[in-house]
């Protein structure tokens, strides 16, 4: 069964102005349809950036595309109870929805079940067994997380990434609210990046039998708990995993939050966060484009077939960035270029050419001297930042060596030899001319010779 | 029969032989066309095509400095400076002169048919040659000879547009001019030698051999005694305007100045100048002084000579003798310092039995023909007794320099097969008996003017023997002296005609056999394209193997336009003139690191090897496998050679003994070592290579049963194998997209999910 409950039809009529690049297509997976009505503020949040949501409970088939096409350009997988895929799906097909270029969100709880952790697994995510939580006893809601200290508070100026391109520290304005299972991300993935993590008191344990002594001590603690990562695909694709439903809750948005042994009572910032993050994760921000890739040489405009060594040439990139609906000029200072060829030759940063009113890209050059080596090289712009689509631009060019008749003919040091050379000619003919008019009588020895 | 009118035939007879000979030259190599078509053969030939198409759509300034950004990728060839342009510019301009007259004639046509026509130009020079050595009945035998003998055809059959193929030609037309020079003493000669010397060089790298054998012939001369002044004008002459020459080809540049190879040159060019200066001296002090001068002299130089030849090699101006000479001077040397020479087939020592397949009866006459240029010796003979003893060695060293002895073979085995006919054809006994006692007939015909050089030349070395300087004594004056001793000779018996043609009978049959043979071994061993394969099914019908053509043309039509294309080097000339895509290394081997990458690429583990194709961008790579059909040249076969070269460069990456079980034997099936296992050649050639036969795979090429579960690849992935398993292409694949290792991924994509985490800690 298909519910487009909030499928309204001005939804429909902006969906040329949807928010997000790829598109506004997105489908929610619940474990039933009756617990859409516990996010009615998301949903509502979601629609005011003209996405298309279409909710859906694991129970009824559903497929993510159809003849190598994408039927949506979002998946939220909020079903974390799950324990078979709807059917048409798998996670092979969601792995391919995201090799197809799709935004995936992938929230756990408690209960998590083993379809989600083995697919998270895949994505190098690891989410705690089931029926642990992430506990704490000196970081919880006093009102949430009365009973098991499970609802903890999270301070997102000190354990939030300071990624700008992700999550602005100033768009958090108060503490985050989280109640679910922790994970861990795999440190050597560089895809991948926590966002979110526990404070150093919070441990993860099993929530069930909290009377029960303990007698060993946690897989993950502190730190090392993720509460929420993010990974960007090397095809651009954004996937964001949560360890909590609920903090996408009505509940948990506009709560107030009374952190223990915090007398002061805050509103908890989980609304922007999450609107921060879905933001970012569904591509309504931090995605750059290559515009356009120009180089030539110095006082030409036409880009050769190929250079010659130690050319004086001008490499230009214009970029572009994707945030609030539209494309804006990109300014940086660390966009690089590099020739390479099977090694960088030159690495060299790029000058920004300063933005005005009329820029609608951002343009960074240089002028530099080619290397004195030939070959085929690749002027590679590799621009790989927290948060903003993987800029990887090859240029291949090939850098010849001079043409035979491209050195100087005359060398001033082989004066001498030029000299000698024509010297000898001379003489040569001198001779020749005096040998045979010159008056001397050769016959005697002509003869003797013969 | 009248002296004119006989002199009328011979001269009508002798063109329409040598053009008779042509004919059969040229035609003889046309099996390969007849039974395949007209395409371009193994591998240089390739490449000579490649350039040639180039120089012909961009012209020559183009070609000249042509920069190749599709081979060697990424470092790229600079062709114009790195090939010996001479078979590509004689291409072109006999397509552009038939262009000009309008005849549309195709350069792929034109490169195929250029070795047989050049052939016979080769037998042409091969009869000019053999009548300065001797008369013109040897020439035209010579010319026979050379026209089909094995030895030169496995190189020239139509196809085959390789340097050689020319090359052959203007060795011998060299030589003959040298002669002619020497003979003459003209500086016109000289000069021609030179023109032609150049145009060698512009086209074979073995111009060395000329440019050493010339001046050893000077320089013998010069120990026998024989110095004149012809042999200082026509030396003289031809080392000047010859080394500047060969300068001007961008491949030789300054070798001929700094090389060792070059040096013997030079020396005998020095040499000869202070020789022609002692006999100056000679000619204006007394014998004494002289003397003295001479012996002060001599310290002197010899003295200068070897401080600054120590000085100049020590500093480096004078560069060593390369590998590839050394591997002439020690056949061990290369397999011990440099496989990659080692490696190459044509670079092995010459089996015996390949001298008489190449040349059959020819290497039999052969030392006859020596023989007899001993008794004459006289300058040019010392030229063919030198070119044979030099020619034989590298024969025996090296297997295609079987190419440049058979021109000498020839040209002698037609000097000892032209005197047994001498002999035996004879109508009067005289000659015979002349022989008998061991001096020199004159012709019977020679008095006809078309002969009558040959019987000056033949005059001549008689009084020789008295007289050191040739003199121009009239032959006639040597007639009368035969005319007596006829008179007093008794008739042997077996100068009887029955005996006579006994003999020339013998003699006849086996220039039948030698046609046979020659004709047998063309159309058998050396007319095969090696691109197209030929086998024979058990009724006994032909079988076509296309397999190469096919996957080069799948690459042609599937491939990005700049996709690189990774295999071993033998393939290189092939995929770019065929497939026309980039390649990594080919077969002009001038960078040892860059093929012992790829080696390193193909006898490491997935993972390392990964490394090596990413770094080097390589999009598929290409392999031979030949287990199914049982084509043993394939990859698995050579892959020894690519452990070996591999670990000259990467000594920690690649061991060779890793390879062999612990008994020491090279195994493929069960056996095989875990790094042969894991190495990505023998993934690439076995996988899914059980799945063909259900699980009972043999190996056809190596006898080896595979185990029924075949090798799994995860970097790579299958993009498309031929018809025969022939050649099978993998396409590399990207990095994972969600960052995983490409191994886990591809159990991913097989179903196999990962069910514990290498993230949990406990």
């Amino acid at each position: 069964m298909r519910a487009s409950v909030l499928l309204s039809s001005l939804a429909l009529a902006l969906v040329a102005q949807a928010a997000s690049l790829t598109g506004p297509r997105t489908l929610v997976l619940l474990d039933t349809l009756d617990e859409a009505d516990a996010y009615m503020e998301l949903w509502t949040d979601m629609q005011e950036r003209h996405y298309n949501v279409t909710l859906h409970e694991v129970s009824s088939p559903v497929a993510l595309s159809k003849h190598d096409q994408r039927l949506f350009d979002h998946l939220m997988i909020l079903s974390p109870k799950m324990k078979d895929y709807p059917k048409g799906m798998s996670a092979k097909s969601v792995v391919g929805f995201v090799a197809a270029g799709g935004n995936v969100m992938i929230a756990g709880s408690s209960e998590l079940g083993n379809t989600i952790r083995e697919l998270s697994r895949e994505f190098d995510v690891e989410y705690e067994n089931k029926f642990t939580s992430v506990l704490d006893h000196f970081n919880y809601d006093t009102h949430l997380g009365k009973e098991k200290h499970d609802a903890i508070v999270v301070d997102p100026t000190t354990h939030m990434a300071k990624a700008e391109k992700i999550i602005a520290q100033d768009k958090v304005p108060g503490p985050i609210l989280f109640r679910g299972v922790a994970h861990a991300v795999n440190p050597s993935n560089s895809l991948l990046q926590p966002i979110l993590w526990a404070p150093q008191e919070s441990y993860s344990w099993e929530s069930v039998n909290l009377e029960e002594s303990a007698n060993q001590d946690p897989t993950l603690s502190g730190k090392g708990i993720s509460l929420v990562s993010v990974m960007q695909a090397r095809n651009n694709a954004r996937i964001a995993f949560l360890g909590s439903t609920e903090m996408l809750t009505d509940a948990f948005f506009s709560a107030p939050v009374n952190k223990h042994g915090d007398e002061k009572e805050t509103v908890s910032g989980n609304r922007l966060f999450i609107e921060e993050l879905t933001k970012w994760t569904f591509q309504e921000k931090g995605a750059l484009d290559v515009v356009a890739v120009e180089h030539h040489k110095v006082g030409e405009w036409e880009a050769p077939a190929h250079y010659r060594i130690k050319d004086n040439m001008t490499y230009t990139i214009s970029l572009a960035e994707y945030h609030d609906g539209e494309w804006h000029p990109f300014s940086a200072d660390d966009v690089q270029l590099e020739l390479i060829m099977l090694d960088p030759y030159i690495r060299k940063t790029l000058d920004q050419v300063p933005l005005d009113d009329q820029s609608t890209v951002g343009t960074f050059t240089t002028t530099l001297q080619l290397p004195d080596q030939y070959g085929v090289f690749k002027f590679t712009v590799n621009y790989k930042r927290p948060g903003l689509t993987y800029v990887e631009s090859v240029t291949t060019v090939g850098i010849h060596p001079f043409r035979h008749d491209q050195y100087p003919r005359f060398i001033s040091q082989a004066k001498p030899y030029y000299t000698s050379a024509a010297s000898m000619g001379v003489g040569l003919l001198v001779f020749s001319v005096v040998y045979l008019w010159g008056g001397l009588d050769s016959s005697v020895k002509t003869t003797k010779k013969a | 029969m009248s002296a004119a009118s006989s002199s009328t035939i011979a001269r009508v007879l002798k063109p329409t032989i040598l053009i008779l000979i042509a004919v059969v030259a040229i035609s003889s190599r046309l099996f390969s066309i007849i039974r395949f078509e007209s395409v371009i053969h193994e591998f240089d030939p390739w490449f000579n095509y490649r350039t040639t198409q180039h120089l012909v759509k961009n012209g020559f300034y183009d070609f000249w400095n042509w920069f190749d950004e599709k081979s060697w990728y990424p470092l790229g060839r600079v062709v114009g400076g790195t090939v010996y342009p001479g078979i590509m510019v004689t291409s072109a301009l006999i397509h552009n002169v038939l262009h000009f007259f309008n005849f549309p004639v195709d350069i792929r046509n034109v490169c195929v048919f250029l070795a047989p026509m050049f052939s016979g130009l080769t037998a042409f020079s091969a009869y000019l040659l053999t009548k300065e050595l001797k008369d013109s009945s040897a020439g035209l035998l010579a010319a026979a000879f050379l026209g089909v003998a094995p030895g030169y055809i496995s190189r020239s059959v139509a196809g085959s547009y390789d340097n050689e193929g020319i090359a052959i030609f203007l060795l011998v037309f060299t030589f003959y001019l040298w002669i002619k020079a020497v003979k003459t003493g003209s500086a016109f000669f000289g000069l021609w030698t030179a023109l032609f010397y150049f145009y060698m060089v512009s086209a074979w790298g073995g111009y060395v051999f000329i440019t050493n054998l010339v001046p050893l012939h000077a320089f013998t001369l010069l120990l026998m005694g024989r110095y004149s002044n012809r042999l200082y004008v026509s030396y003289s002459t031809f080392y000047a305007v010859g080394t500047l020459l060969s300068m001007q080809v961008p491949f030789v540049g300054f070798q001929p100045t700094r090389t060792s190879e070059h040096m013997a040159g030079l020396g005998v060019f020095g040499l000869l100048q202070l020789y022609a200066f002692a006999e100056l001296v000679r000619g204006y002090v007394s014998p004494k002084q002289f003397r003295t001068l001479l012996k002060g002299g001599i310290a002197a130089v010899s003295a200068v000579a070897v401080v600054g030849l120590t000085l100049l090699s020590l500093s480096g101006v004078i560069a060593p003798f390369t590998g590839r000479f050394y591997s002439l001077y020690d056949t061990g040397y290369a397999k011990i310092h440099i496989p990659i020479i080692a490696s190459v087939s044509e670079h092995q020592p010459t089996a015996w039995t390949a001298f008489f397949f190449d040349l059959q009866m020819l290497i039999f006459l052969f030392p006859a023909g020596v023989y007899l240029c001993f008794k004459e010796l006289k300058d040019e003979h010392v030229f063919i007794i030198l070119y044979s003893v030099f020619a034989s060695y590298f024969a025996g060293v090296m297997v295609r320099l079987m190419l440049t002895l058979t021109p000498v073979v020839c040209v002698s085995a037609a000097i000892a097969y032209s005197t047994l006919l001498d002999t035996y054809l004879e109508k009067s006994e005289h000659v015979l008996a002349a022989n008998l006692k061991g001096t020199q007939s004159p012709n019977v015909i020679s008095d006809t003017p078309a002969e009558a050089a040959g019987s000056k030349a033949a005059g001549n070395s008689m009084k020789k023997a008295a007289a050191k300087t040739s003199t121009k004594t009239p032959a006639k004056t040597a007639e009368p002296e035969i005319n007596k001793s006829q008179s007093k000779t008794k008739r042997f018996p077996i100068f009887n005609w029955d005996s006579r043609a006994m003999v020339v009978m013998l003699l006849t049959w086996f220039l039948f056999m030698f046609a046979w043979h020659c004709t047998y071994v063309t159309s058998g061993s050396y007319s095969s394209p090696s691109i197209v394969l030929a086998s024979r099914q058990q009724d006994g019908s032909q079988v076509i193997i296309d397999d190469f053509r096919e996957a080069y043309y799948w690459l042609r039509k599937n491939t990005k336009e700049d996709a690189k294309v990774l295999a071993w080097w033998d393939y290189g000339y092939q995929m770019a003139g065929m497939a026309n895509i980039t390649t990594l290394v080919d077969n002009n081997t001038w960078n040892n690191t860059h093929i012992a990458t790829v080696g390193k690429a193909m006898a490491t583990s997935e993972e390392v090897s990964y490394q090596v194709l990413r770094q080097h961008d390589v999009d598929y790579v290409l392999i031979l496998f030949g287990g199914v059909i049982g084509y043993s040249g394939d990859d698995i076969n050579k892959f020894l050679w690519m452990v070996r070269i591999a670990e000259g460069v990467y000594p920690n990456d690649v061991k060779e003994t890793n390879f062999f079980t612990p008994r020491g034997e090279y195994k493929v099936d069960h056996d095989a070592t875990p790094t042969m296992k894991n190495s990505l050649m023998y993934k690439m050639s076995y996988y899914r290579f059980a799945e063909l036969y259900g699980g009972n795979a043999v190996d056809h090429v190596r006898n080896a049963r595979m185990p029924s579960e075949g090798p799994t690849l995860s970097v790579l992935e299958e993009a498309y194998t031929t018809e025969n398993w022939l050649v099978r292409i993998y396409k590399v694949k990207d990095l994972d997209i969600l960052g995983r290792n490409l191994k886990d991924a591809t159990a991913f994509d097989k179903g196999k999910v990962r069910k514990v985490s290498a993230l949990k800690r406990k």
